[in-house]
């Protein structure tokens, strides 16, 4: 496996009197894909913004690129390069969609921002197509890449995909499969959490499936392919 | 035709003033949810200042004017960061702590200058003529001096980055975090320039008008309606419900009568608030559903 | 259910969740005795200072008490300058061309503000918050320059003088000793008329300030509560404006200068949300003034100074601060241990595997016959661009129980949202009993007898259990029998928890509690919004109980869950749904091995994952726990 970029050992988050994950050990090597499957209430958002810090982690221990990250504040581990497109998406409604995208390269230089949005553009030409469009009248597959093309601005070591097929159509998750496959395609690590397994494992190298807060199973998707996942769904 | 004519320069210019006295209101207002019952103490403070370099150290007018955009902005800066950042989700702890803020101000001009008016001459004197209406110099900087700022508050909120992150921080706070944005910085700067702005209106308007320690209040009430009028959060709204409040004061006062001007403005707003509730150009309401 | 618990339980808590009513004419009957006390009191004082100091400190507890009633339903008030000239006016005009007896003047005072109160409050409360602190701010500056304009009735800017002070028979109470009898008369009807308000309506002002959308949701309805808060408050406020200028002699615009508001802010702020915060707060003020009376920006320095600190450090104001201290006191003297510690210790979704669950229900029969109680057709609803719901129908009989599963995102609760009346519809519509609904307000929804439990807890959290259930009781129109909300508190475990803080409990407790308070309503209708959602294991049982409790009882039962098992129990029928539509309807055993239904928890697959995934899905392959891991078998053997 090649060097770890992101480690998490032991990680437990709580909020609301509940556990919503418990001793979590979990390993991102750089430039792989690494998907979480498991049902709703499994603990992957709260996984996620436990990467993002968003969430405090009460317990355990996260590296990121050899660095301690454990307690760091957000805005820190964004400027370290993770970043995140969240459940439910969350664009900023009243900013255009290119506007958007400006806002996750806040951290940029002004050169490489403007480059990195031209990329974007020429990457998603339906996005460039619709720039000047405020982003809370797009419709929810449009907004996704919007949110994805937003975490990708400031081009992040480690981009975490949390839930990115959610409520979408066949053919937006398409669409959004393809957008994470350019992001592959550049070399970045990318942790994608999902309930909707399949697409998702098409993308990965390996995966976790959590249940009720704990890891059930771990290992090549290949691996966890064969194993029945609708029993942990239906 | 004259009359007229001179009811309409005169509502403008003083639509003018007035959309700059709303100009930092609605920005505090837009961006961080804040509704700073402290705006006009802020702009007392800084006519205050202004009058103080100016009259008693007898320094230059313009510095006086700087002195006071910088003083009102740094006691912005300060208190948004040690005391509104703490309970900024808190909108009627937010308005009371502003109201702290604004007897505060009050006292302390109080104490340091009297209850009385002071006479403050400063700025530029003499008139001249436009389609033969007498215009005041004075009145001409403040119409450009307004016209600049809003220009400036309008590209620093559209067109530069920081704008652009103070404005995803409104819309959803968590997540501009996540991009790496800095609320604890962005926020008090963003209130400091709102009161940066009072300060600056003070210091340009208050030797035209007079200077004590309660006028402030006409600047609030002038805000409130820009705001109630304009909408949520639209600073283009609230721009064109100052210069509106502006004309209809004019003209009620030409022909109608001085005092009624108010009393027609709020009928309106009530109107308003039943046709249209989310203000003249405002998108999202401001009544429950 | 069997009646065979402890009677003595059972009578304890229906005298306990019940018993209300006898209290409410007490306090207007103090009110009374003390008024009268007041007129009969031989002597009051002679005190100069009293004579001049009582009155003032009236006069702001009063204006306080105006701010303070408002914000006990959440909204900030800057009216009472423009409520208090009203009152002061009608004292003015009435003395001045009819009469002079004091007990129309009190009477006059309170009425007209409140009258004046009713149209304005139709306008103002519809406004949010912040809004309506504004908007009453501006009101404060219209009062005063309408006095100005009008200077034929109201003397315009100079004012009106001579005004006849009050009399009742022979007295006249315009100085010294009679003066602050009066004053002090006027703010006992102020006070009485505040205290019975607050005490009426307790309930229903707390639910407001707490927890809007629950009490809506259980039938609350929030506008003729704010409606009488501001009516009564408008009253209070006439009757300060009564004692001012009964003690001035003249009226004039300077004496309710607008920003004389945010003293009365001040008080009520530093004093603090319990009744006496006002009369703390305006004794505080008052004496402020007093002692910086030639020096007033030390008093107003002081004031803001407060009012920063209060709001950061004591958010109950100075008499919270007392009564924390007194809390703080006797538990140093009794020092009991700790109860609660068990409440914060955080748990585990999963939990104890080991408990076992009563499966003992057997799975309801699909209703088909009987009549339709709900029936939602082509039901819609557009955010900006996304559409989270995109007509969906369904139809609902009495003692039916619908399932409605979909992945996260898919639109379940924008659908309970939408028959709840907590979001209109961008289209399509919801009868009830053959009445169409479509877009009515949650209390109506509620008092049509459609109710709803919410994803996250929603309780009344600083309330005890037993309040929050009287609260429910007092907003809603239907209610269930002292009986059966025994066996509904015995089936939720919360009878042993009655008296303990609603935020305080665990929270599996607090999600049971938020599903019986709308179950307690007696409900035609119950949404359930993931009741399970966070529940252990061993708790989640009870939601068969109780979801079985209510179809029986005739409620037509819509259940939003994620956890599969549960459904499987419970529901006769599934409706799936996924990016806001249909996509399958049926039993369980059908709709859970539909591919389509398959694919939308777990994306597209290939026909050969296809076959695999319904040949594992068998129900007894499921049964089977899966080699190295733990599943809570218990539930299917028991």
């Amino acid at each position: 496996m090649a060097e770890s970029l992101l480690t998490i050992e032991g990680l437990c988050v709580r909020y609301g009197g509940i556990e919503a994950v418990r001793s979590l050990d979990m390993e991102v090597a750089t430039g792989e894909t690494v998907v979480i499957v498991g049902a709703n209430g499994a603990g992957k958002s709260s996984v996620m913004n436990a990467v993002m810090g968003m969430v405090p982690s009460v317990e355990g221990r996260m590296t990121f690129d050899g660095r301690d990250v454990t307690s760091m504040p957000t805005a820190d581990r964004a400027k370290l390069g993770i970043r995140i497109s969240p459940e439910g998406r969350r664009v900023f409604a009243n900013l255009t969609i290119e506007e958007n995208i400006l806002a996750g390269g806040y951290t940029m230089g002004a050169k490489d921002r403007e480059a990195s949005v031209a990329w974007l553009f020429d990457t998603f030409p339906l996005l460039s197509k619709r720039r000047t469009a405020r982003a809370g009248t797009l419709s929810g597959g449009q907004q996704q890449l919007v949110a994805i093309a937003r975490a990708l601005t400031a081009r992040p070591k480690l981009l975490l995909l949390d839930e990115p097929f959610l409520g979408l159509s066949p053919v937006a998750i398409g669409d959004t499969s393809a957008a994470i496959s350019v992001v592959q395609a550049q070399g970045m690590a990318v942790l994608i959490s999902e309930q909707m397994a399949r697409p998702a494992l098409k993308l990965a190298s390996r995966g976790y499936v959590l249940r009720a807060g704990a890891l059930r199973r771990s290992g090549d998707v290949a691996e966890i392919r064969e194993l029945a996942l609708s029993e942990d769904y239906l | 035709m004259g009359e007229f004519l001179q009811t309409m320069i005169g509502g403008l210019t003083l639509g003018a003033q007035y959309a700059l006295m709303a100009l930092g209101f609605s920005l505090a207002f837009g961006i961080l949810r804040v509704i700073n019952f402290a705006h006009g103490a802020f702009y007392v403070v800084g006519g205050y200042l202004a009058y103080w370099i100016t009259n008693e150290v007898g320094l230059p007018y313009v510095l006086g004017v700087i002195v006071a955009v910088l003083g009102t902005a740094a006691i912005g800066y300060v208190f948004e960061l040690f005391i509104i950042e703490r309970r900024i989700d808190d909108h009627l702890a937010t308005i009371v702590m502003t109201l702290g803020a604004s007897l505060i101000g009050g006292a302390a001009m109080l104490s340091l200058f009297g209850a009385q008016a002071v006479q403050f001459e400063g700025g530029l004197t003499g008139t001249f003529r436009l389609g033969g209406v007498f215009v005041p110099h004075a009145r001409v900087m403040i119409i450009v001096v307004a016209g600049l700022a809003i220009a400036a508050v309008y590209l620093l909120l559209y067109k530069t980055q920081v704008g652009n992150a103070l404005r995803a921080l409104t819309d959803d706070r968590e997540m501009a975090v996540a991009m790496g944005m800095r609320p604890k910085v962005l926020f008090p700067m963003a209130f400091a320039i709102a009161t940066g702005l009072a300060g600056l209106t003070g210091a340009l308007v208050t030797p035209q008008f007079s200077l004590a320690p309660f006028v402030g209040e006409h600047v609030l009430m002038i805000s409130f309606l820009a705001v109630i009028l304009g909408g949520l959060g639209s600073l283009p709204g609230a721009v064109i419900a100052s210069v509106l409040v502006g004309l209809v004061e004019a003209f009620v006062g030409t022909y109608v009568g001085g005092s009624w001007a108010p009393l027609i403005l709020f009928t309106g707003i009530l109107v308003l608030l039943v046709v249209r509730p989310s203000g003249l150009l405002g998108h999202r309401t401001i009544i429950d559903a | 259910m069997p009646k065979n618990s402890a009677p003595s339980t059972t009578s304890t808590k229906r005298s306990a969740v019940r018993r209300r009513g006898q209290h409410v004419l007490l306090v207007p009957g103090i009110t009374l005795v003390l008024v009268a006390l007041g007129f009969f009191v031989p002597k009051l004082t002679a005190d100069p200072f009293l004579i001049s100091f009582v009155p003032t400190v009236l006069i702001t507890m009063l204006a306080s008490m105006h701010v303070w009633l408002l914000l006990r339903v959440n909204l900030l008030s800057f009216a009472s300058p423009p409520f208090m000239a009203v009152g002061g006016y009608v004292l003015a005009l009435v003395a001045m061309n009819v009469t002079s007896n004091a007990i129309v003047l009190i009477v006059a005072c309170l009425v007209v503000p409140a009258v004046l109160a009713i149209p304005l409050g139709l306008v103002l409360l519809r406004l949010r918050g912040t809004y309506f602190a504004l908007v009453t701010f501006v009101l404060a500056q219209v009062v005063v320059l309408i006095v100005v304009i009008a200077e034929g009735p109201l003397g315009g800017s100079s004012g009106l003088s001579g005004i006849p002070p009050a009399t009742l028979g022979a007295t006249q109470f315009a100085a010294g000793g009679e003066l602050v009898r009066f004053s002090v008369i006027v703010a006992l009807v102020g006070m009485g008329l505040a205290a019975t308000v607050s005490i009426v309506w307790r309930r229903h002002f707390a639910a407001l300030e707490e927890n809007e959308p629950l009490a809506a949701s259980l039938g609350l309805q929030p506008w003729r509560y704010k409606t009488y808060a501001f009516i009564s408050a408008a009253g209070v406020a006439g009757l300060a404006g009564l004692i001012l200028i009964n003690q001035l002699g003249n009226a004039h615009p300077d004496s309710f200068a607008p920003l004389s508001a945010v003293n009365h802010v001040a008080a009520s702020v530093i004093g603090g949300p319990s009744f006496l915060g006002p009369a703390l707060g305006a004794l505080i003020l008052a004496w402020l003034v007093h002692v910086f009376a030639s020096q007033a920006q030390y008093s107003q320095l002081l004031l803001g100074v407060a009012l920063i600190l209060v709001t950061l450090f004591a958010k109950r104001g100075l008499t919270g601060l007392v009564v924390d201290a007194a809390k703080l006191l006797t538990r140093a003297i009794s020092r009991p241990g700790s109860p609660d510690a068990e409440g914060i210790e955080p748990r585990s979704a999963e939990g104890d595997t080991t408990t076992r669950v009563h499966t003992t229900l057997t799975r309801r029969e699909s209703v088909t016959t009987g009549d339709v109680v709900l029936s939602v057709d082509a039901l819609s609803k557009r955010f900006g661009g996304v559409a989270a719901v995109n007509g969906v129908s369904l139809e609902l009989r009495e003692g039916d129980i619908l399932g409605v599963i979909g992945p996260n995102g898919a639109g379940k609760t924008t659908l309970i949202n939408m028959i709840s009346g907590a979001m209109v519809p961008s289209g399509g519509r919801v009868t009830l009993a053959g009445k169409t609904v479509t877009g009515s307000s949650p209390q109506m929804m509620s008092r049509h007898g459609i109710a709803r439990s919410y994803q996250q807890t929603s309780v009344f959290s600083s309330a005890t259990v037993r309040e929050n259930l009287r609260r429910a009781q007092a907003f809603s129109k239907r209610w269930v029998t002292d009986e059966e909300l025994d066996e509904l508190l015995r089936e939720t475990g919360l009878d042993a928890r009655l008296d303990d803080i609603a935020g305080d409990l665990p929270y599996g407790l607090q999600k049971l509690l938020g599903l019986l308070l709308p179950l307690a309503t007696r409900p035609a209708v119950l949404l359930l919004d993931e009741p399970a959602a966070g529940l252990e294991v061993s708790e989640r049982g009870r939601i068969d109980q109780l979801v079985e409790w209510a179809a029986v009882r005739g409620s037509a039962v819509l259940l939003v869950e994620h956890d599969m098992d549960l459904v499987r129990r419970i529901c006769p029928r599934l409706l799936v749904m996924d990016t806001g539509k249909e996509l399958a309807h049926g039993t369980p055993e059908v709709v859970l091995t539909n591919p389509d239904v398959i694919t939308a928890y777990l994306g597209v697959a290939d026909d050969e994952e296809l076959a695999d995934i319904a040949d594992l899905i068998e129900p007894s392959v499921l049964a089977e726990p899966a080699a190295g891991t733990h599943r809570e078998e218990e539930i299917h053997r028991g």
